[in-house]
């Protein structure tokens, strides 16, 4: 088809223009030329006269110019010249004969191509059915259809010799085959025999003894198989008896696939006996994926993985176990509530906890529908219903979980329960009614509204403290009124509300001493403290960790302002408990936990309460210090915060929301508050431990706590020692000692400090301070003057020191800032009332400070911060071994830069060039063509010329007769 | 009666009085030296009252602490304005600086003072560095705004006075021959080799009230450098700033004391809680602690949470 298309577009060439014919005729004639031989212009090269220092000859070949432009004119002539000739045209030939494309194949070759592709067309299915037309589809019909239905009758036929078999004449061999090939033997022939071709016989008794061959080895290898089968089992039956696979497989499996296996053996046996022993070594190899992979099916078959539940996200986490509180305080509800009917059932219940449930249930389920309650009210019911529902459907696999939790305590309470079920369920409704109505109020409570009150909560409790010392009496009457406003301010529903949900907790409480599952959480101070009032320790934990979970962030997005309401509540409580006398610690340290846990979940939330709790803390300060002689050092409340914060909060952040404005506030204390007592002391020092806690994480440097126990160790000093100092003025270590003291003097009253500190009579032991009975014991116990005291207190600051000097080892002026202070404790060291175990500390620490201040005097360096100049060298660099075209720049990125556009502006020029040398050789085609036509015209010009000329000449000449007469 | 009443100014201010007498006199004197300055009704008088008022302020100036503090103000007043000479005056100056400087009521009028003082770029450079030297040791016992001002003062000083710039850098194999040339007036030979010897001890006598005595010429500010660990955010980020200034050779400009020499805890306190709170990192636990106190944490400490223990102990105590 391609041929007759070409031929089609050729004849419309050819009519179109002869330019084609011309320029074809042209190139073969400079194959022609270039083919035989070389073009006597091509060599000619170029010869390179000198050799150039440093330039690189690319290669030794010399450059022939003619060959080089002939080739580019070949190029062009192949290229550019068709798209040319093609501009003019609408329709293109393709050549779309077998391998005319491909310039490497000889005729030969693309003959061969040719016979190949009509082979195969021929081969294919469709043309099965075609009518032949020659003798080579006779063969093709013969060896497809005859061959194997006579195969079969022609296996009994009787044998031949060799000799007898080649013997044979081509046509009455027909139809035979050679017994002697199907030994196994290849086709045996003589030299001359293979040299012929083979005739079509014995082409079919080759595929005839091939075809009987494979048949006995598939019936061969059959018998094999079965063998290796026979083999497979006995050794897979004593696979099963050993433990390994017992190990691995299931264990309940494993009978059926030892009965499995017996019935085999007792097969196997059976068969033993009947087979002869015949085992043939056998390619295991190729016959063991086929048992095994039966083998593989039939664990597959047998044994089918159960999906397992995939792991939760959090948030389901958290739904579940609120689900869960929630369930099982219906159960609770309803066990107290069931108790009136069925008393003897839950006696049994809680005999056997494993039968409970599902007796309940089918209790419910069977006997009757609501009828006990009757004198429930309807919303109860519907409730109870619901819980059935849920019970049915889902409840049931996990009742086993339920009791787990406050099994004990419920089953110990069941009879308890059945006193007072009326009142429970009073309790439930109004429960009901007081969730609904706090629910509606806090939407309305914004989060600033709630801090107010916070706040005013605050005051309130702040004045508990100040009844208890009995100060400010001004401030009291402002506080008041705000908690009246506040008050005021709370609706009276929701008022109404927290003082049931309060009764009834309490009384759920006193009665049972069982905690409600589901507790909302409280919106104010009072209601939670209503809710803890009497709870044991473990109870309150237990209770906020029951609202966490019921109120949980991730199961609704509303709880997040709930749990910042209930955030707030506990912080108050936090501080109110460590105000409360009897302190306890023990709560408090189980609160610290949820408190933690807590503000990884609001944050930000717990910033602000941070920050805000500061801010008032940092007022009520600056109003306790303008008035001389209050007591302005932090209460325990503030010191227990402070630790709780630093805590929650890094340390050792640059500038962080909380811990910032606490440190400073901590070092202000240290720095502005006149100590008056041994309980200022004490305090002081805490804070300094304090600090000495955070600075340790962060490594800042607090001057104001190493001043405050500078100053105290001062203190410690005796009076005697100061009066050498100043009456040794010029001596430099007392020099140093008197002006420090008179430095500080003003910080801290040093004269009233002095008796607090010095010791005045020996002391046999030091214990550390226990920091709670310090706190709880009034300002002017005689403990706090008291030689144990003292002792104690100076082996604090000691310790702290000594902190301090570890974490300080790194600043540059280590040595000023400490070495005052091992002068001190060097004095106080001589001091005779001091027990020996302080003076040894005093000692070790003064050591400390020298060894390491000596170090830093011989390590150091004075500071260098200034950057120097780089003056700029005007000395010539040299570059050995130089080469010319090589890019010494340092900078990698320029170097690239440049050989880039080096690279652009190569192929420019060369873009540049090539598209003028087209232009050339267009021009030239163009010229050639018009000269072409020009000659083409005049030699028209001249037929016709000629022609005229001839007619005139027989004009003239009066070859044309008639008109000669009449022009003459 | 002019004539009588300066009279009696002039016995009453000559008496040695108490120091809260002092303060309210001073002020009066004060006003009333405003007055007749003022109103120039007689020149003569004027220098009078003039002296006899500088006579009193030297007095109060001597005494020292808060009272010197106050003349301080006064007396810069007569030293600029009226040419008053004041001998030993930097002297003075220098002792004031002492830690209750950065507790005291007035500070924020006594440091901008100070900086006016310090200004003339004609002062010796061993009273320079002996002011600086002084104030960053100070810095190290001083709360946070003090501290911040101290940072403004001695970056001033550093900028005004090139030829103390040894403070911050100092090349070893360089000082030598500056060395010589500094050390002319203390010549102690053997203190130079020491110095030589140990490049890091600080020769700065603290305790001295001489500037001329301190030594500062040989030490170095390190105490700026251990300011930039200040646990307050401000101070540390502004001794780092300032020693990044300083670490570029081309003038800057002084800054302002002003902006700083009323600072105090309140402010500082203040900008800290009014700042926006942006993000709040928590701490990270593997395991939440499940105590508020450890002993570790505070060493000489015991934290006893049995209340049967505390009471018990409480009873003891009370005993004893």
């Amino acid at each position: 088809m391609a041929k007759n298309s070409s031929t089609g577009s050729a004849k419309k060439k050819k009519s179109k223009g002869k330019i084609n014919k011309k320029l074809s005729s042209l190139n073969s004639d400079s194959k022609k030329i270039k083919g035989p031989k070389e073009n006597p212009f091509e060599n000619i090269w170029s010869r390179r006269k000198f050799t150039i220092l440093g330039k690189k000859r690319k290669d030794e070949e010399r450059r022939r110019i003619g060959l080089s432009r002939s080739l580019a004119i070949q190029k062009r002539q192949k290229t550019l010249l068709k798209e040319y000739e093609q501009s003019t045209k609408s329709s293109t030939f393709v050549d779309k004969r077998i391998g005319e494309q491909n310039e490497g194949l000889e005729e030969f070759d693309k003959a061969i191509l040719r016979s190949q592709r009509e082979r195969q067309l021929k081969l294919k299915k469709k043309s099965k059915f075609n009518l032949s037309d020659g003798e080579e589809d006779d063969f093709e019909i013969q060896g497809g259809g005859y061959f194997p239905g006579r195969d079969d009758f022609e296996d009994d036929e009787p044998f031949y010799g060799d000799d007898y078999d080649d013997d044979l004449p081509v046509g009455q061999n027909k139809g035979q085959f050679d017994p002697h090939e199907a030994e196994g033997e290849p086709v045996s022939g003589s030299a001359k025999e293979q040299n012929r071709p083979k005739t079509k016989k014995e082409v079919m008794e080759d595929i005839i003894f091939k075809s009987k061959f494979f048949k006995a080895q598939k019936a061969k290898e059959k018998e094999e198989s079965e063998q290796f089968t026979e083999q497979l089992d006995k050794d897979f039956a004593s696979l099963v008896q050993s433990e390994a696979l017992l190990s691995l497989t299931q264990p309940n499996k494993m009978s059926a696939l030892n009965a499995l296996v017996n019935s085999r053996n007792s097969n196997d046996n059976l068969k033993e006996e009947e087979a002869p022993r015949m085992h043939n070594k056998v390619s295991t190899q190729h016959e063991k994926p086929d048992h095994y992979d039966k083998l593989v099916g039939e664990m597959a078959l047998d044994m089918r993985a159960r999906p397992s539940d995939r792991t939760k996200a959090p948030e389901e986490l958290a739904q579940e176990e609120k689900e869960r509180l929630e369930r099982l305080e219906e159960e609770r509800r309803k066990r107290m509530a069931a108790g009136d009917d069925s008393n003897d059932e839950d006696a049994e219940n809680s005999e056997d906890a494993d039968g409970e449930a599902s007796k309940q249930i089918s209790h419910v389920s069977g006997d009757d529908l609501g009828d006990s309650f009757s004198e429930a009210i309807p919303k109860t019911k519907a409730v109870w219903i619901d819980d059935l529902l849920k019970k049915d459907g889902v409840t049931y696999p996990e009742t086993e979980d339920a009791p787990t939790s406050g099994g004990e305590e419920e089953d110990d309470n069941e009879k308890e329960d059945d006193d007072d079920d009326d009142d429970d369920e009073e309790e439930d409704e109004e429960e009901e009614g007081s969730e609904e109505s706090s629910g509606e109020d806090e939407k309305a409570q914004s989060l600033k509204d709630w801090e107010q009150s916070d706040e005013e909560q605050i005051d309130s409790e702040d004045e508990e403290e100040d009844n208890d010392s009995d100060d400010a009496t001004g401030k009291k009457v402002i506080m008041e009124n705000q908690k009246k406003i506040f008050k005021t301010k709370g609706d009276q529903n929701n008022d109404a509300g927290a003082l049931k949900v309060k009764t009834i907790v309490k009384e759920d409480v006193h009665k049972k001493g069982e905690l409600p599952y589901t507790i909302e959480a409280p919106k104010n101070f009072e209601e939670f403290s209503a809710l803890m009032k009497d709870l044991s320790d473990d109870q309150v934990l237990e209770a906020i960790r029951r609202i966490r979970t019921y109120n949980a962030i991730a199961v609704a997005a509303e709880n997040r302002k709930k749990m910042q309401v209930f955030y707030g509540v506990l912080l108050q409580y936090f501080a109110v408990l460590a105000c409360t006398k009897p302190l306890n610690l023990k709560l408090l340290n189980l609160l610290a936990k949820p408190l933690m846990e807590m503000s990884t979940e609001i944050p930000y939330f717990a910033a602000i309460c941070a920050r805000q709790r500061l801010l008032r803390t940092r007022t009520l300060f600056c109003q306790d210090i303008k008035i001389t002689g209050n007591n302005c050092w932090p209460s325990l409340k503030t010191l227990f915060l402070m630790r709780l914060w630093s805590m929650i909060f890094p340390c050792s952040d640059f500038r962080h929301a909380v811990m910032t404005p606490a440190i400073l506030l901590i070092s202000e204390y240290l720095m502005r508050c006149p100590i008056t007592s041994g309980r200022d002391i004490a305090i002081g020092s805490f804070l300094c431990s304090l600090l000495l806690s955070v600075s340790r994480q962060s490594q800042k440097f607090c001057p104001e706590a190493i001043t405050f126990l500078q100053t105290m160790l001062m203190a410690a000093l005796t009076n005697r020692q100061k009066y050498e100092a100043s009456q040794v003025h010029w001596n430099l270590d007392n020099n140093d000692l008197m002006l420090l003291l008179t430095q500080l003097c003003h910080l801290m009253e040093l004269k009233a400090l002095r008796p607090l500190l010095h010791m005045q009579g020996q002391v046999e032991e030091i214990n550390s301070l226990d920091f709670l009975t310090l706190m709880d014991l009034p300002d002017d116990s005689p403990y706090f003057t008291s030689d144990n005291f003292r002792a104690s207190i100076l082996c604090a600051i000691i310790r702290n020191l000594k902190g301090f000097v570890d974490i300080y080892e790194g600043f540059k002026s280590f040595p000023e800032i400490f070495l005052p202070m091992s002068k001190i404790l060097h004095g106080l060291a001589e001091e005779d009332l001091i027990p020996d175990a302080l003076k040894k500390e005093f000692k070790d620490v003064a050591q400390l400070i020298e060894t390491k201040s000596e170090e830093f005097q011989s390590l150091r360096l004075p500071l260098r911060i200034r950057k120097q100049k780089v003056i700029k060298t005007a000395i010539p660099k040299f570059e050995d071994n130089f080469v010319k075209g090589r890019d010494y720049d340092p900078d990698r990125e320029r170097v690239e830069r440049k050989k880039l556009k080096k690279q652009l502006q190569q192929e420019v020029r060369g873009a540049v060039r090539e598209l003028r040398k087209d232009n050339h050789f267009l021009f030239e085609v163009k010229e050639r063509e018009k000269a072409r036509m020009q000659e083409e015209k005049t030699e028209m010009y001249g037929k016709y010329r000629a022609f005229l000329q001839e007619q005139e000449h027989a004009f003239k000449s009066g070859q044309l007769g008639k008109n000669k007469k009449r022009r003459r | 009666m002019k004539l009588k009443f300066t009279k009696a100014w002039i016995s009453f201010l000559s008496l040695p009085l108490p120091l809260d007498v002092y303060k309210e006199v001073r002020l009066i004197v004060y006003a009333i030296f405003f007055v007749l300055s003022n109103q120039y009704f007689s020149y003569l008088m004027n220098i009078v009252v003039l002296f006899i008022y500088s006579d009193f302020l030297t007095r109060s100036y001597d005494i020292g602490g808060v009272v010197s503090v106050m003349a301080l103000s006064s007396l810069f007043i007569l030293m600029t304005q009226h040419g008053l000479e004041y001998p030993n005056f930097y002297n003075k100056l220098y002792a004031l600086l002492e830690p209750s400087v950065f507790m005291a009521k007035h500070r924020s009028k006594f440091f901008q003072l100070l900086d006016s003082c310090l200004k003339s770029s004609l002062l010796p450079a061993y009273l320079a560095a002996a002011f600086c030297k002084k104030l960053s040791r100070l810095a190290l016992f001083a709360p946070p705004s003090g501290a911040l001002v101290i940072i403004a003062l001695v970056h001033n000083l550093l900028q005004r006075h090139p030829s103390i710039n040894f403070l911050v850098h100092r090349e070893m194999g360089l000082d030598t021959a500056i060395d010589t040339s500094e050390e002319k007036n203390s010549t102690d030979g053997a203190n130079k080799d020491l110095f030589e010897e140990k490049p890091g001890i600080d020769h700065f006598k603290n305790e001295e009230n001489d500037p001329k005595n301190t030594n500062a010429m040989r030490s170095s500010l390190w105490e700026i450098d251990t300011l930039r660990h200040h646990y307050s955010p401000p101070v540390s980020r502004f001794a780092l700033s300032v020693l990044n200034d300083l670490a570029v050779r081309s003038r800057i400009p002084e800054i302002a004391v002003s902006d700083f020499s009323s600072g105090s805890y309140a402010t500082i306190f203040g900008d800290e809680i009014r700042r926006r709170v942006k993000q709040v990192p928590l701490a990270f636990y593997k395991m939440t602690p499940a105590c508020l106190f450890s002993e570790l944490d505070f060493p000489g400490w015991t934290f006893k949470d049995d209340q049967q223990d505390t009471s018990a102990k409480r009873k003891r105590v009370d005993s004893v």
